[in-house]
């Protein structure tokens, strides 16, 4: 092998060249992403049913599957299979992933085959995991052929050469030995976010069961699914609901991100202008007040400025000052009551977004203003040309880790929606919240099935940011 | 880019080993397990039925237990609980430890506490229509042949109103056949109309001349809004979210039902597809625009907005609870100078009777280990007629009131909140009123009201009222019921805003929600 | 020093009115009076014994009623207590395992540094939402005790990456001194680190206290107990529900009401005026870094 900016010989197992020094490039083996998404696919078909019975079977359980197998020792055979299959991937044994993938196929025919002797009925129909796992398996097979690294451009080569800063050409244990201080400091970190974020997501099996309070799960496979997406026919109702939510969430949070994000600006740009410091500051402290009130004073305290009834502060201000004749339905009428629920978190959150703003503006060299002052420019040039750039990047932080949080919209909805206008304020949240308290009905199964459904689109939303920050930062969130 | 791939690999990996990890928790999956907890349950509540019967002597009492309750006893700090609790423990000889969620959500935290055995009461006060479900789904420990055989159901103490409430208490269980699965010593009480005296003068009308039919209330309520400019009827919201759904607005629902109910056939249907249910949509509609619904319903108000507004004399017209309330509500109008003279509108031909609603009940969960002894000693003893009748009732002595000199009659003493105000409370109730109460003491009840507005707000309520409609609960309609209250919300809303009418809405809602209804019937029926 | 010389100078002439400066004060007036016109009411009302639904500028009865009750109830004052107590444990809570896991997150060589980062990230990606979650709560056997309110909310991923970006703000060079030194990392994390970034620790502690004070959906979920219920779940009983202790009380329930939200907000009113220099220039340095 030869150096590459020296082409001196470079023995075996030397890191460095022996001539130049330069760190050596072992050439990389790949990732095989085909034959891991081949994996996952199988994982993920052992959750649908194998089978499905027919409708005269359903008073007691539509669907079997793996989760009410009776000897639940196979779906973790199952599951562990194709795990390794995935870690093989990962060590770069993609060849030897073929066999595990396989294994994992093979035991889900015998339970198959298993399932349909115990349960089958007549009338009985194939359940979704059977053409599932199939394909995840010959995605497996073939994927552990295909590189599909060869067809990327070459521009991933330079990643291979990392450069250790302060520990030098060690090895990995040695590295790891040096390091060993800050194992034992992350720890305690690990171990909460193993127990509570990630315990929890085993739980998310949940998706696939009937589970009323009080009583065991009973597996359904994905009957919540088909419920959500309206495709059998009890379900249009629930369809009609969720996606009512789903979409009233995305717009929702949205523009009220885009409008606080607005607002904060211009506040933070007027404020700088203030030269008196004694007054900007207690202005800023006035502003941030209301972030420390929870939403639900918050709310309260609307509610009764802006209520229709005669105790509608609002209302009965502009009716004796004659400009309207009857009290406006702020809370009540569906036209109105997104741009009363923006205002009002423009009111709660306006104040408290100028803080990252306001210390960039600080941040600004005066003798910039001052040379364009010089210059001749007048304040709209000096804002346009100095400050706005200054303040872009950080309006772009800002927006992007946002962004993460918009399916979350919960609270703020909660206190301030009322029947009358469901049609536009009922968001994911809220909705799964109806679900789950609602006079003893609640089917934890459906809310956890809305719940994955809502995880995976800000899943998508955030990688979406991350990557969108890399283009315009240069860097990921993390 | 490749190590991210990796990374992503391996974290992908790391998050399904958990799962897979997690699964290995046995009460995780399939629907034997459930099946088997379902015998394993029947079967347990059999055999103890038969050991009662069997050695009804042997039957050990429970050196402590954990009951869930909602705000209905003394509530800390506010009136001596503590107290409460020290003088249960004594007179039932055991230790109770008392879990006692947010009143607000307490339902919500019922839901939550039945999820996890390990850490359930042994008693749990429970809504309604929780009580229904819970019990069908094996939840609760049948104390059928416990209450028949008791003390209490054989002391021929109980009053003349037990047997329909006791009828009431009958729910399907687990395996579809009838049974008591919980018990409230007294009735469930319900709202009557109180009408502030000053409205109605203003409007012209006396207490003889109050209206009796719809049509007369329509006058009634625009006379009153004529009279004072401000609109008379507010409830917390347009419809309750709880069973009877009705009670604060009976005069505009009159006899429409929004939910599912058995007809006089013993068939089930569904209240909110009916022609009343359309009538009755109108006629909010009617009411808001017309200006005598105060605009506020349609926000949201919680009970206490409602009631302050009431007190505020921004309305006029109020549905709430017969019984202390009409004291409390007479004492709330004098402490803002506001004309304090209420009158309690008879209920109006349309509406016929009030709803009495059905009771929250008193269970024993299935993850008790006694339920015997919990029964015997805890659930028995409410209703002795003696001293722990006392104690349900009225609380503690000279604590909560003290015996007058005559000895036959008791005076109430302030409560802790009120001790500073050197107010003289009412005679407290605890639990219930004894107005209510399904058993009577062995002697005289010592009862004497603070206020006559108490026992004319029961009397007019005694005479005038219905016992609610029964429950049901199946597994399709507990998977719709959500989404379809969502949009009966939606389109109550909707009618009273004016933007369609009732005939309309019903329309609507039968085309998206006829199936799921249909099929919701079909599970009650069959 | 230079730097406010030449601030001076340049300032200085600014300082003559011009229409802007005018516009620009005047708006501001109104803004703050907006803010503060609603919280005038709020406080106004809780000061006033026969408090309504109309709006008035000065209490007509007036009465410190409602907070002496506040301060002697035990149902009232315990929530505070709780409040308090989760408050300045989670935050203690939250800032070490922030700065633990920030720092670990600085040390590029460090193998596995990059799952570790991922396995963060991951969290904000995905969740198992309120039921699983709360299975685990269950399981663990954590539900109706403090722990439950402290702990899930001890790991907050947006404030670890916040402070990440400020420790990497530290020059390196006093790293390397201090290793050179024969400092341990854990000598470097408390001689160096943490000295250096008291604006950060002020930042981030108090978002981390805001968001435990403000913490509702935690204790309703795992708190049955009332003895250990906060005060936002007072509060909101309070305001929302029915739920006023006072049927027999002498005060307007409106007053109680609003004199328990003056109490919800009472101590960050207090606190913040003290840390808004550290903390400004804490998310400062966290967030707008480059």
């Amino acid at each position: 092998m030869l150096c590459k900016t020296c082409n001196a010989e470079i023995p075996k197992k030397a890191t460095r060249c022996p001539e130049c020094g330069r760190a050596v490039v072992k050439p990389q083996k790949y990732l095989y992403p085909i034959a891991v998404t081949g994996a996952v696919i199988s994982f993920v078909g052992g959750l649908f049913p194998a089978i499905q019975n027919s409708d005269a079977m359903k008073k007691f359980n539509p669907a079997y599957g793996f989760m009410n197998y009776e000897q639940p020792m196979v779906w973790y055979l199952f599951m562990l299979l194709l795990v390794a299959s995935m870690l093989l991937c990962a060590f770069k044994f993609e060849k030897f992933s073929i066999i595990t993938t396989v294994t994992a196929a093979v035991v889900y025919g015998i339970t198959y085959n298993n399932i349909c002797m115990r349960h089958g009925a007549p009338g009985m129909q194939n359940g979704l995991a059977g053409p599932i796992i199939i394909t995840g398996t010959i995605v497996g097979v073939i994927g552990a052929f295909i590189n599909i690294n060869k067809f990327i451009a070459d521009r991933k080569k330079e990643k291979g050469e990392i450069e250790y800063q302060y520990t030098g050409n060690k090895t990995i244990w040695q590295r790891i030995y040096i390091y060993r201080g800050f194992y034992l400091m992350f720890l305690p970190v690990l171990i909460f976010v193993l127990i509570f974020n990630y315990l929890p997501m085993a739980g998310l099996r949940f998706a696939f069961t009937d589970y009323y309070s009080g009583k065991e799960p009973v597996y359904v496979g994905i009957k919540h699914f088909v419920d959500m997406f309206g495709l059998s026919t009890l379900s249009k109702l629930s369809h009609k609901n969720f996606l009512n939510a789903f979409t009233n969430t995305l717009s929702l949070s949205i523009i009220k991100l885009f409008l606080n994000t607005f607002m904060a600006v211009i506040i933070s740009l007027l404020l700088n202008e203030m030269v008196v410091l004694r007054f900007k500051k207690t202005v800023q402290t006035v502003i941030y007040l209301p972030h420390f009130m929870s939403w639900v004073v918050v709310a309260s305290i609307f509610k009764l400025i802006l209520s229709a009834s005669d105790s509608g502060m609002l209302n009965q201000m502009l009716m004796s000052m004659e400009l309207i004749d009857k009290p406006i339905e702020f809370l009540t009428s569906e036209n109105l009551w997104r741009g009363v629920y923006y205002v009002v978190n423009i009111w709660k959150d306006t104040g408290w977004g100028t803080i990252l703003f306001l210390a960039t503006l600080s941040g600004i060299s005066p003798e910039l203003y001052e040379a364009a002052q010089i210059d001749g420019a007048n304040r709209f040039n000096r804002l346009r040309y100095i400050t706005l750039p200054a303040l872009a990047n950080t309006i772009i932080t800002v927006f992007i880790l946002n962004l993460a949080k918009v399916m979350n919209l919960f609270e703020s909805v909660f206190v301030m929606y009322n029947p009358s206008v469901y049609e536009v304020s009922d968001v994911l949240q809220t909705y799964i919240y109806r679900q789950s308290f609602s006079g003893g009905t609640a089917n934890y199964g459906y809310t956890t099935a809305v719940g994955l459904f809502k995880s995976l689109v800000s899943c998508a939303l955030v990688l979406a940011c991350n990557r969108a920050s890399k283009k315009i930062r240069g860097r990921g969130i993390v | 880019m490749k190590k991210v791939n990796k990374l992503i690999a391996s974290l992908l990996v790391g998050s399904m080993v958990l799962s897979l990890a997690a699964c290995g928790n046995p009460e995780g999956t399939g629907n034997t397990d459930v099946a088997s907890s379902e015998v394993t349950s029947n079967e347990a509540s059999s055999e103890a039925v038969e050991s009662t019967e069997a050695t009804p002597a042997e039957v050990v009492k429970p050196e402590s237990i954990k009951v869930m309750w909602d705000g209905t006893v003394f509530k800390e700090g506010d009136n001596y609980a503590e107290e409460f609790y020290a003088a249960l423990d004594e007179a039932l000889g055991m230790k109770i430890e008392w879990v006692r969620p947010d009143h607000s959500s307490y339902a919500e935290q019922v839901g939550i506490a039945f999820n996890d055995a390990n850490t359930l009461a042994d008693v749990v006060i429970l809504p309604a229509n929780y009580y229904a479900s819970y019990a069908s789904q094996g939840n609760l420990w049948n104390m059928t042949d416990a209450w028949l055989n008791s003390e209490t159901a054989n002391s021929g103490r109980l009053t003349d109103a037990a047997a329909q409430v006791i009828e009431g208490w009958y729910v399907p269980g687990p395996d579809g056949q009838e049974g008591i699965y919980g018990m409230y010593p007294a009735r469930g009480n319900g709202c009557i109309t109180y009408v502030k005296a000053a409205w109605a003068t203003a409007a012209g009308y006396t207490e003889d001349t109050l209206p009796t039919t719809w049509a007369e209330y329509q006058d009634f309520l625009l006379a009153m809004k004529e009279a004072t400019g401000k609109a008379p009827v507010l409830a917390a919201g347009l419809v309750t979210q709880e069973a009877p759904y009705t009670n604060y607005l009976p005069e505009f629902y009159q006899d429409a039902y929004p939910e599912f109910y058995q007809n006089a056939d013993g068939q089930w249907v569904d209240g909110f597809s009916e022609q009343a249910m359309i009538d009755a949509l109108d006629r909010l509609a009617w009411g808001y625009s017309n200006g005598v619904l105060e605009a506020s319903i349609l926000e949201g108000p919680s009970t206490s907005d409602v009631r302050n507004k009431f007190y505020d004399d921004t309305t006029g017209i109020f549905t709430y609870w017969a019984g202390t309330w009409a004291y409390n509500i007479k004492s709330n109008l004098e402490k803002k100078d506001v004309d304090s003279e209420v009158w309690n509108l008879k209920p109006i031909a349309e509406l016929g009777t009030y709803i009495e609603r059905l009771s929250p009940m008193i269970a024993i969960t299935s993850s008790c280990e006694n339920p015997e002894g919990v029964f015997k000693y805890f659930i028995d003893t409410m209703l002795d007629g003696g001293e722990v009748q006392m104690l349900w009732q009225y609380g503690v002595e000279n604590v909560h009131y003290q015996w007058n000199e005559d000895g036959a009659t008791i005076t109430g003493l302030p409560t802790q909140s009120s001790a500073g105000s050197e107010k003289e409370s009412l005679t407290s109730k605890n639990l219930f009123e004894a107005n209510l109460k399904l058993a009577n003491f062995a002697e005289v009840d010592p009862y004497v009201p603070a206020d006559a507005v108490i026992d004319e707000s029961f009397e007019l309520f005694n005479a005038t009222s219905s016992q609610a409609v029964e429950i049901n609960s199946s597994e399709v309609y507990r998977s719709y019921s959500a989404d379809l209250w969502t949009i009966k919300n939606q389109l109550i809303a909707d009618v009273t805003q004016g933007k369609m009418t009732g005939a309309e809405a019903i329309a609507q809602y039968n085309e998206e929600c006829g199936d799921i209804v249909a099929a919701i019937l079909d599970s009650f029926n069959n | 020093m230079e730097d406010n010389v030449k601030k001076a100078v340049y300032v200085k002439p600014k300082r003559k009115i011009t229409p802007f400066g005018v516009f620009n004060t005047i708006l501001f007036i109104f803004i703050s009076f907006l803010i503060l016109i609603p919280i005038w009411k709020v406080l106004v009302d809780s000061l006033d014994a026969a408090a309504g639904y109309g709006m008035r500028l000065w209490p007509q009865k007036f009465t410190f009623g409602a907070y002496e009750m506040i301060l002697t109830r035990v149902d009232l004052y315990r929530p505070f207590l709780i409040s308090l107590l989760v408050t300045v444990v989670g935050t203690l809570v939250g800032l070490i395992l922030s700065t633990l896991g920030a720092y670990v997150l600085i040390q590029w060589d460090m193998p596995g540094r990059n799952l570790f980062s991922w396995m963060l990230l991951f969290t904000m990606l995905f969740n198992g939402g309120m039921i699983p979650t709360y299975v685990v709560m269950m399981d663990l056997h954590l539900t109706d005790t403090l722990w439950s309110v402290i702990l899930p909310l001890g790991i907050n991923v947006y404030n670890l990456v916040l402070m990440r970006n400020f420790f990497e703000g530290i020059p390196a060079s006093l790293y390397e001194s201090a290793k050179l030194d024969g400092c341990s990392p854990m000598g470097i994390f408390f001689r160096i680190v943490l000295p250096l970034s008291k604006a950060a620790l002020a930042a981030i502690g108090l978002m981390f206290a805001v968001s435990y004070w403000n913490d509702y959906t935690n204790f309703k979920l795992y708190i049955t107990n009332n003895k250990l219920f906060n005060f936002q779940m007072k509060l909101r009983s309070m305001v929302m529900e029915s739920d006023l202790p006072m049927d027999d009380g002498s005060l307007s329930p409106n007053t109680l009401q609003n004199a328990a939200i003056i109490v919800a907000v009472i101590p960050f009113m207090i606190l913040y005026p003290f840390c808004q220099d550290y903390f400004v220039k804490g998310v400062n340095v966290g967030a707008v870094k480059e």
